[in-house]
């Protein structure tokens, strides 16, 4: 019976997902069925957590999961209507090369290995006390979060004032089971996992042209043992991992979005985007990166005025939690001083300990092997490749975290704030993870030439990358054909 | 030219798959040592909360004999904590109680830390639902509460007006 209702829970929050992406790309071009399973999957579970916070406001119980569960398959009916499609069309499936199977297989072996990790592996500290204690007390009050919990100072250690992208998708799976188990919960980690799996692979097909490089560098992600093994892992139900699953897809679609008039990819780039605050407060953070970066693009590949539009919705989710959290007098976090410049010039000596800290855990092979070496040369390669506005919004992207993070460790409330900093520093670099994989992919491709242009843009640059076997080239063959 | 070409190509190859393999080699004992470590034995609603106090005091099922004591009690009274912060354990079950306690409210205190509870008076004591020590000796004035292993131990308070 469990199975059945989390199962449903699953379908729910795909539903809503993919009604999402029918809104966002009418067309064929979303990408074959893993990719929209992916993206999917990261949609809907923004939208079931940000509609059962705000429909909580006014319904709770069976009554909010209900009309939820009603407006997830309602959506993507309504898109279907919307974008007067006769039928939904998935892309034609291809017949995959022997070398691509091979991988493909690996990838879902890596995949299903995850899937048994995190059934053996308890939730983490972080993953029981920052998160599942939401869901659990959230589900205890008909969905909605007690205002007690907020300003309770015994609770503190929670974090109150983190927001609920990943508790509220685990409501939604309690919800659907008819109790809060934390077994269940630790589900969505590796469903994350299989996305942000999928969309490395995809992401570094749409950039190099192979997909047997995409799924290269998708099946490496498991060999760190960071991602796949460590505390803070995809598997402990830390939210670090679906932040950089989130994080790759607003900035890997940022990079195709490059491409003179892929507006599909900036759509794409733009809702991610939002999301990104409402999964960590650190995404706060990656939320400015990322705006900065698509300004950035607008900018440099001079497109419409219009499209700053797309910061807005992050923008609201910032303003709008944070309204709420200061309605209900939440209790304040004491691991940081107040952001002051008496402050900063007291505590300036701290940066080289703490640089020298993040410079320290990159060079743990323990940690993570041999993967900040490869993406280090990978670099090299990605900027030789693009030598246009990619290659700056990527290296942006990449660097412009970790420096915010080691920078704001100047204001640490820790007495000994290099242990605060030993204590994080493995999981914030996990942020930009999956993201600096995409170099190792640009880097193995460096043999082979990129297609001049994205071949679904003009099917008759398709001649010149016939041997692609990218979603793109696959979407210009059925055009001239 | 085209020997040059090769070259290059086969150096690029030689070096990421040199890279990649070095990766794995790195990588696969600790994965492997990761992913046989634990097994499936418990799957329930408190998997996790219980394997942790399993682990901290050696009690089984301790979520639900905790949850089922704390029900027992008002709910608006609160749960003082008593935890020490130097001690992992502590702190463990400290936080897990004040988890576990919902919707009770709970204060933690930090026997480690000076002038930690200085504030406690006796109606704190006494308007109290339930007092838990965790790695923390009960002074002896408080009579013997609920077991749970060695290193927890709650005192529910109304039976101790009762007495």
């Amino acid at each position: 019976m469990n199975v059945i209702a989390l199962l449903a829970a699953f379908a729910t929050i795909l539903s809503a997902g993919f009604g999402a992406l029918l809104l966002l790309m009418p067309d064929s071009r979303r990408g074959n069925f893993a990719e929209q399973f992916a993206l999917s999957w990261l949609c809907g579970t923004g939208i079931v957590s940000l509609f059962l916070w705000t429909f909580g406001f006014f319904v709770r119980g069976a009554l909010l999961a209900g009309f939820i569960a009603i407006v997830c398959i309602a959506l993507p009916l309504t898109a279907w209507k919307l974008t007067g499609q006769s039928a939904i069309h998935f892309q034609s499936v291809r017949w995959l090369r022997p070398i691509e199977f091979l991988l493909a297989a690996l990838l879902a072996l890596e995949i299903a290995l995850i899937f048994y990790l995190a059934y053996v592996h308890t939730l983490g500290w972080d993953g029981l006390w920052n998160w599942e204690i939401k869901a659990r007390y959230a589900y205890s009050n008909g969905g909605v979060l007690p205002v007690a919990y907020f300003q309770s100072e015994g609770r503190s250690f929670s974090h109150p004032a983190y927001p609920l992208a990943i508790p509220f998708t685990e409501l939604w799976l309690y919800l659907w089971l008819g109790e809060a188990n934390q077994f269940w919960a630790k589900t969505i980690f590796p469903m994350f996992y299989a996305a942000g799996a999928i969309l490395l692979a995809a992401l570094s097909a749409r950039l190099t042209g192979r997909t047997w490089i995409g799924l290269i560098a998708a099946s490496l992600l498991f060999f760190v043992p960071q991602i796949a093994t460590e505390g803070g892992s995809a598997i402990v139900g830390y939210a670090d991992f679906p932040l950089s699953v989130f994080y790759l897809a607003t900035i890997g679609y940022l990079l195709c979005a490059c491409r003179s008039d892929d507006e599909h990819s900036f759509r794409i780039y733009a809702v991610c985007l939002a999301l990104l605050p409402w999964v960590k407060l650190e995404g706060m953070i990656l939320w400015f990166i990322a705006a900065l970066c698509g300004a950035l693009v607008i900018w440099r590949k001079k497109k419409s005025p219009v499209h700053l539009f797309a910061l807005l919705p992050g923008l609201f989710v910032i303003i709008a939690w944070h309204l709420y959290l200061s309605q209900m007098h939440v209790v304040s976090s004491s691991d940081f001083l107040p952001v002051s410049f008496a402050t900063f010039q007291a505590n300036i000596h701290r940066l080289g300990p703490i640089l020298s800290a993040f410079f320290s855990e990159v060079a743990d092979t323990k940690t993570w092997s041999l993967f900040w070496l490869l993406v280090a040369i990978g670099s090299g390669y990605f900027v030789q490749r693009y030598r246009d506005a990619r290659s700056l919004v990527f290296f942006i992207a990449v660097l412009g975290p970790i420096g915010i993070y080691a920078f704001i460790y100047i204001f640490s409330n820790w007495p000994d704030y290099l242990k605060h900093v030993d204590l994080s520093v493995s999981r914030l670099l996990m942020h930009v993870a999956p993201l600096s994989c995409l170099t190792v992919s640009v880097a193995l491709a460096a043999r082979w030439p990129q297609p001049a242009r994205s071949p679904h843009l003009n099917p008759a640059t398709c001649e010149s990358a016939d041997r692609e076997r990218t979603p793109d080239v696959e979407f210009a063959r059925t055009k001239r054909a | 030219m085209e020997w040059c070409r090769r070259v290059r190509a086969v150096a690029h190859i030689s070096l990421w798959a040199g890279l990649i393999a070095s990766l794995l080699g790195v990588s696969l004992p600790k994965i492997f040592r990761g992913a046989s470590k634990y097994s499936i034995h418990f799957v329930g609603p408190f998997h996790s909360s219980n394997i942790f106090l399993h682990f901290a005091t050696g009690a089984t099922d301790t979520s639900e004999r905790l949850i089922a004591l704390f029900d027992s009690l008002a709910s608006a009274k609160p749960i003082l904590i008593f935890e020490r912060g130097d001690d992992p354990r502590s702190t463990l079950l400290g936080m897990m109680t004040a988890y576990l306690a919902w919707p009770h409210p709970v204060r933690i205190f930090d026997m480690a830390r000076a002038g930690s509870g200085s504030d406690l008076n006796a109606t704190d004591f006494v308007t109290a639902a339930a007092i838990v020590f965790c790695c923390v000796n009960r002074p002896q004035w408080l009579p013997p509460g609920e077991h749970f292993g060695e290193a927890l131990e709650v005192v529910p308070m109304p039976q101790v007006a009762k007495r």
